[in-house]
């Protein structure tokens, strides 16, 4: 028989980490059922039979989200044999608030203070003894992120569970509470399993609704309950649930008065955390911070000068490519791996054919892809640098301000931070946003901002086009933002998304460097996510498209020079009116964007085997247009802003919940990038001295429409949630 | 066509068949930075095609 | 007065929070409860960051203006 244990605890206190120590690999991720919580079980480590189950990181067991409810159903449903409560050690008082609701539940427990190396070297101290005789529960002190006491924790539990009866329950409240307490336990006792009858009791006291319903309380019993509530209420001068409330923070306070010993010395400079957050959260410097460290993470990847283009164009010419490079600071000569594999394709006696589709289309195409793993790595860096020392918390405050104008809250701005790695997670994050009308408005906003593989056509139009200017790169974050901002206060204008903002309440965890450990793990995850992709995908798209490329509809072989008369020649062509006005009126233009819809770094390979290799993409583009570059600003534009990839569009649609939000979505997205690079395309080449032509009209009258739609009044809230 | 070719040909169409398959198990890799075994349904991205 | 009110770096002690909503019942959880210090950690445009019981909450400047407080 397995025995469970639930490990249950606020968010941030390095719950997830203690878990991993338990269970190291053997996990189980899933869904609670019927509900979007993600469910995460492993096998405590060594130990066969004993199961962990990770509960949502929650503040308290009220009814109230959906992670709390999901929590609680588990802990008195489904009765774990133990609790496992990590308490954050730094903020103890907050946290116990936790924990004395989950004593109430009867169940053994053990509480583990984390993050004792950071007490420690602050000077505190903990009198563990102390709490665990308050609570009647033990009480331990681990370092989750060490890796200290966290086995030795779970092993002592499991070993009490077996010798322990059900444990006391802490004496919490005061004599007018318990009064009440002990009446309405007498009314429950026959309902309600022994060792949870207090928890029952206090629920009860608070007029929990679900647990009215649950129990199934006669009319009789209810009116009787609520006199006793009612009287404690009047003695108190309060409403029950702020009674609960305030009395265990009092409990709380008097056991952490005696528990706690802050070190005396550091009690005068405010902590270094507060110091950072002066700044960065600055009313006026936080904006102008945000937007110089994109600048700065840009310019190390796209520069000219810069390390990213430096070993890009060091992979691209060298160590992919079909020729060879020196060895730095000697003048040895090494081939590329391109090279390497076109002579073994030609030592073995391969045939022209078969060795331009190896060379020229699946090498030439992963080869490009995988060339600018130097710049995704440099973005990723940063993100995960950001993501983990806990300044992206602070972003989301920051952009409140902003959001809050048109109705959205600053919670809206978390999925666009993780959009910058990926669109998917990006849109399914959105999911925590309780307002259904904000939830499908972030959702279709997610993945504006350039995700990881957008970020790849950004650095190749970059190193193609616009090397000298390298602020061309973060404009392009700057324009995603932009289009969210303009797009949400467009679309909260209309009555179906229109309504106030929630209100936003955040925990900002304290900063803390992260572990260089930790930052290589989660850019190397990303890394080795996109180079699978250049395996998995990019290979097999390019291998295709070197064959339309190079067969007719009657399937004879054509050589170089007859690819116009190729299927995708044909294919590309019957499309390319849509890309006209944009500049990019081609079927090479139509089959790069088409093809990005699989992966969106597919445009990149797609255009270098259509141009020949990179050297020739500013030449292709001087074929579309007599102002190339503007043609490939519009270029990017388009494949930066419209519909995400395939992949994500599912996500999207599924995000939505129904076809006629997901077809919405797309919609918006397609019109948003058209419209902006037609803009660029147009006003562009008018600016550039190309004159007056035709599709400047329908341009303006574009663009007047979205002016319109962003700066009219709006409809007033809608009044049902759909 | 030659052996030599029709063999490379070979090779490149089982490793194009063999992505797809598994494409069509494990869905597309994402760029999420979850470890690939743990992400599960927090990303998802795991799971989509 | 309402937390609104108080300037960056001083204190104040929790009276009560006005309405009763879910989002009371959120900060009550968080430790916003009568007789409780925070402080003003930061001030941006009317949302603000407080530091109570050892944690840094961000709240919005509607919140802040249903929170009561007295000097502490």
């Amino acid at each position: 028989m397995s025995i469970k244990i639930a490990l249950a605890g606020n968010p941030n206190t390095g719950k997830t980490t203690l878990f991993n120590a338990l269970t190291g690999s053997d996990q189980y991720v899933g869904n609670w059922p019927g509900v979007t919580v993600e469910k995460k079980e492993g096998r405590l480590g060594g130990q066969k039979d004993v199961i962990i189950q990770d509960l949502p990181g929650i503040y308290s067991l009220s009814p109230y989200s959906l992670e709390e409810k999901v929590s609680r159903q588990y802990l008195v449903e489904e009765k774990p044999d133990a609790i496992l409560n990590i308490v954050d050690g730094t903020n103890l008082d907050r946290n116990l608030y936790l924990t004395t609701q989950l004593a109430e539940l009867g169940l053994p427990m053990m509480v583990a203070v984390n993050m004792m190396d950071v007490v420690k070297r602050n000077g505190d101290t903990i009198d563990f003894a102390c709490i665990g005789k308050a609570l009647h529960c033990q009480v331990v002190g681990i370092a989750a992120q060490k890796g200290d006491g966290c086995n030795e924790a779970a092993t002592t539990l499991v070993s009490k569970i077996a010798s322990h009866g059900a444990p006391e329950v802490p004496h919490v409240f005061g004599g007018s509470v318990e009064h009440a307490l002990a009446h309405i336990e007498e009314s429950i006792q026959t309902l309600v399993p022994k060792h949870a009858i207090r928890w029952y009791a206090i629920k009860l006291f608070e007029r929990d609704r679900d647990v009215i319903k649950r129990l199934g309380l006669g009319v009789g019993d209810l009116k009787h309950i609520e006199e006793h509530i009612r009287d404690c209420e009047k003695e108190l001068e309060d409403d029950a649930e702020s009674i609960i409330t305030s009395q265990r923070y009092e409990f709380i306070k008097k056991l952490t008065d005696k528990a706690l010993k802050k070190n005396a010395k550091k009690k005068e400079t405010p902590p270094l955390s507060d110091r950072i957050d002066r700044i960065v959260t600055h009313s006026v410097f936080a904006l102008p911070l945000f937007v110089l460290m994109l600048c700065a993470m840009w310019f190390l990847a796209v520069a000219d000068c810069g390390p990213g283009t430096l070993l890009t164009d060091w992979a691209n010419d060298g160590f992919l490519g079909t020729e060879s490079w020196t060895l730095p600071f000697t003048s040895i000569e090494v081939p590329g791996l391109g090279a390497l594999l076109a002579s073994g394709l030609e030592r073995i006696g391969c045939g022209e054919t078969v060795r331009s589709l190896v060379i020229d289309g699946a090498w030439g195409g992963v080869a490009t892809v995988l060339g600018f793993v130097p710049v995704i790595t440099i973005v990723f860096l940063f993100l995960s640098f950001l993501e983990d020392c806990g300044y992206m918390a602070r972003v989301a405050f920051i952009m409140d301000r902003l959001f809050r104008k048109f109705g959205l809250s600053g919670k809206s701005f978390i999925p666009i931070l993780v959009g910058k790695g990926c669109g998917v997670p990006a849109v399914m994050s959105t999911r925590t946003i309780e307002n259904e009308r904000d939830h499908r408005m972030t959702a279709i906003l997610a993945t504006f901002v350039p995700c990881g593989a957008k970020t790849v056509i950004i650095a190749m139009f970059a190193s193609v086009f616009f090397r000298d200017q390298w602020y061309v790169a973060p404009l392009m974050d700057v324009i995603g933002i932009a289009i969210i901002i303009l797009g949400g206060i467009a679309l909260k204008k209309s009555s179906f998304f229109a309504g106030e903002a929630a209100p936003f309440i955040m925990e900002l965890p304290a900063y803390h460097l992260p572990t260089a450990k930790g930052v290589v793990l989660h850019t190397w995850n990303r890394v080795r996510g996109y180079v699978l992709k250049a395996g998995l995908v990019i290979f097999p798209v390019c291998v295709a498209l070197w064959c339309v490329m190079h067969f007719d509809w009657h399937l004879n072989l054509l050589a170089e020079e007859e690819i116009e008369r190729s299927i995708l020649r044909e294919l590309g062509g019957a499309v390319a009116w849509f890309f006209a006005p944009l500049g990019v009126g081609t079927w090479q233009g139509a089959a790069a964007s088409v093809t990005a819809e699989l992966a969106k770094e597919q445009a990149t390979a797609t255009l270098q085997l259509m141009a020949g290799g990179e050297e020739g993409i500013a030449a292709l583009f001087g074929t579309f247009s007599s102002f190339p570059r503007v043609a490939a600003l519009s270029f990017l534009v388009f494949n930066l802003f419209v519909p995400p990839c395939i992949v994500a569009v599912v996500a999207t649609f599924r995000e939505m919940g129904s076809q006629k939000w997901g077809w919405f979505a797309v919609a918006f997205q397609m019109f948003v990038g058209y419209t902006l690079a037609l803009s660029i395309y147009q006003f562009g080449c008018l600016f550039a001295g190309g004159g007056f032509s035709a599709w400047l009209v329908p341009t303006v009258i574009v663009d007047l429409f979205v002016l319109w739609a962003v700066f009219r009044r709006g409809a007033k809230q809608g009044t049902n949630d759909e | 066509m030659n052996t030599a070719s029709i063999v490379v040909l070979g090779v490149v169409l089982v490793l194009c068949g063999l992505a797809l398959w598994r494409v069509r198990r494990k869905g597309t890799p994402c760029l999420c930075g979850k470890d690939p075994k743990t992400c599960g349904g927090r990303c998802g991205c795991c799971r989509t095609a | 007065m309402p937390l609104a009110m108080m300037k960056k770096g001083e204190k104040a002690r929790i009276m009560t929070i006005k309405g009763t909503d879910t989002v009371k019942k959120h900060l009550g959880a968080l430790g916003f409860v009568q007789g409780a210090v925070v402080t003003i950690v930061q001030l941006s445009y009317g949302n603000m960051i407080l530091g109570i019981h050892d944690s840094r909450i961000a709240i919005n400047d509607d919140l802040a203006k249903r929170i009561l407080v007295q000097a502490a």
